[in-house]
């Protein structure tokens, strides 16, 4: 396999694959902050800092 | 003293000489930027962008101007905001302050839809590389799959600054990027109603559980900075600056910075933006088969996020049961708010009764995120192959 052509199926692999991954990731991580931090009134701030 | 005048008097027809002589490329262009000027002007496409770029490429294109040479207002644009990739990330902090993450937060497996929306990226890739473009040229191309303007902006000039791309090629995959953004509205509803039964643009989906804590809220910019530092640290000029105008919005302590990022320097940045990529489209170098090729891969990269997340979307409707309108997969690309428009009106044009905006805006923000993770992992995984 020429270089070039590995180097579009090693960005296609990495790329797309780690994309997915990263943001399996992340929809995981938001979803466990909005356990963590439900939106209950003693939970949230009314008023800015 | 006659010869004298009529020395001086001739200088004033150089201009004219050239354009008739050897100034036809430059005459294409200033074409090109009257039709810029009549899109922007009476059709409303993207005028913020396309009105400095039209102008830019005017200036640039009239006979022996200087403005782009060592010293000239437009290199001098470009070396200060371009060269360094300070305009695009000056805007990248206005769009995370525009943007409101509370519906994907709603929703986050919504956030999956913002990874289809960047299927084109990595199709435009290989067929850049086949046609027989260069490392560099072929992933500076790919990224108007990710439909950001300021995303392509940002690496192209990484690829421009190591004089690994032309900076002719900046301009070409800056106008082409956001013509495609604005041509959105054009491009995807004939293919959603291409890929979708009448049946699936009818269904009704249900509204967001609950609302979303204040607290989630400010923390997920910070955690969404966190991890990208931590997977794909060559990417964290990106995600870190929408992240912050986002935190500044959602901290509420902060609402003169807020008001800036949105307005001021949002808009500064944009006219200097537009501005210096108008004065990289000099006639003689922009006019070639490369431009045309650029543009053909772009639409074909916008076409396969459309299709790639309407396709996830009939697939998760099925998953699921006929719970899940197919429709708001083609919201996962970066064109916010337009995308998740679009799905809103194309799922109320099939059902009067279907209200599909939170789950777009969900899609539509995930595709933000997306487009700015794919470039972030991509630069990152170029850095690890010692591309950059």
């Amino acid at each position: 396999m020429n270089e070039t052509a590995l180097f579009g199926i090693t960005l296609l692999i990495a790329g797309l694959g780690g994309t997915l991954l990263v943001l399996s990731l992340m929809a995981v991580v938001i979803y466990l902050l909005t356990i963590i931090f439900p939106s209950k009134k003693s939970h949230d701030r009314e008023t800015p800092l | 003293m006659m010869e004298g005048i009529l020395a001086g008097l001739s200088s004033l027809g150089e201009g004219a000489q050239y354009l008739l002589t050897q100034g036809g490329p430059n005459l294409i262009m200033i074409g090109v930027a009257m039709i810029m000027f009549y899109l922007a002007i009476r059709k409303g496409v993207e005028p913020l962008l396309l009105l400095p770029i039209a102008f830019g490429c005017l200036l640039v294109n009239l006979p022996l101007s200087e403005v782009s040479h060592a010293g000239g207002i437009l290199k001098t644009l470009y070396d200060f905001g371009i060269s360094n990739e300070l305009f695009p990330l000056l805007i990248f902090v206005g769009i995370g302050a525009m943007t409101d993450f509370s519906p994907l937060l709603a929703s986050p497996r919504l956030l999956l839809f913002g990874a289809a929306g960047q299927a084109g990226i990595f199709l435009a890739l290989l067929l850049a590389l086949a046609l027989g473009f260069s490392k560099s040229e072929a992933v500076s191309i790919a990224m108007i799959g990710a439909c950001d303007g300021p995303t392509v902006i940002y690496v192209a000039n990484l690829f421009a600054g190591r004089g690994q791309i032309s900076t002719t090629m900046v301009g070409a995959l800056a106008v082409a990027a956001y013509s495609y953004m604005a041509l959105v509205p054009v491009i995807q509803p004939p293919l959603m109603r291409l890929l979708t039964t009448r049946r699936e643009r009818e269904i009704k989906m249900t509204s967001p559980k609950g609302k979303v804590s204040h607290t989630a809220l400010m923390a997920f910019p910070v955690v969404v900075v966190i991890l990208t530092g931590i997977v794909a640290p060559m990417g964290l000029p990106l995600m870190g600056m929408i992240m912050l105008g986002n935190f500044m919005k959602v901290s509420g302590v902060v609402q003169r910075l807020t008001g800036a990022a949105e307005n001021e320097i949002t808009n500064i940045a944009t006219l200097f933006l537009g501005l210096a990529i108008g004065g990289t489209m000099i006639g003689p170098q922009f006019l070639t088969k490369g431009t045309l090729l650029i543009f053909a891969l772009g639409l074909v990269a916008i076409v396969t996020d459309t299709i790639a997340g309407v396709l996830l979307g009939k697939l998760w409707c099925w998953l699921s049961g006929g719970k899940v309108n197919p429709l708001v997969g083609a919201a996962g690309i970066s064109a916010y708010p337009i995308a998740a428009r679009l799905v809103q009106s194309e799922g109320q044009r099939w059902n009067k009764h279907n209200f599909l905006l939170m789950h777009a805006m969900a899609a539509n923000t995930g595709g933000q995120i997306g487009s700015a993770m794919a470039a972030a992992i991509m630069l990152s995984v170029l850095k690890g192959l010692g591309i950059l």
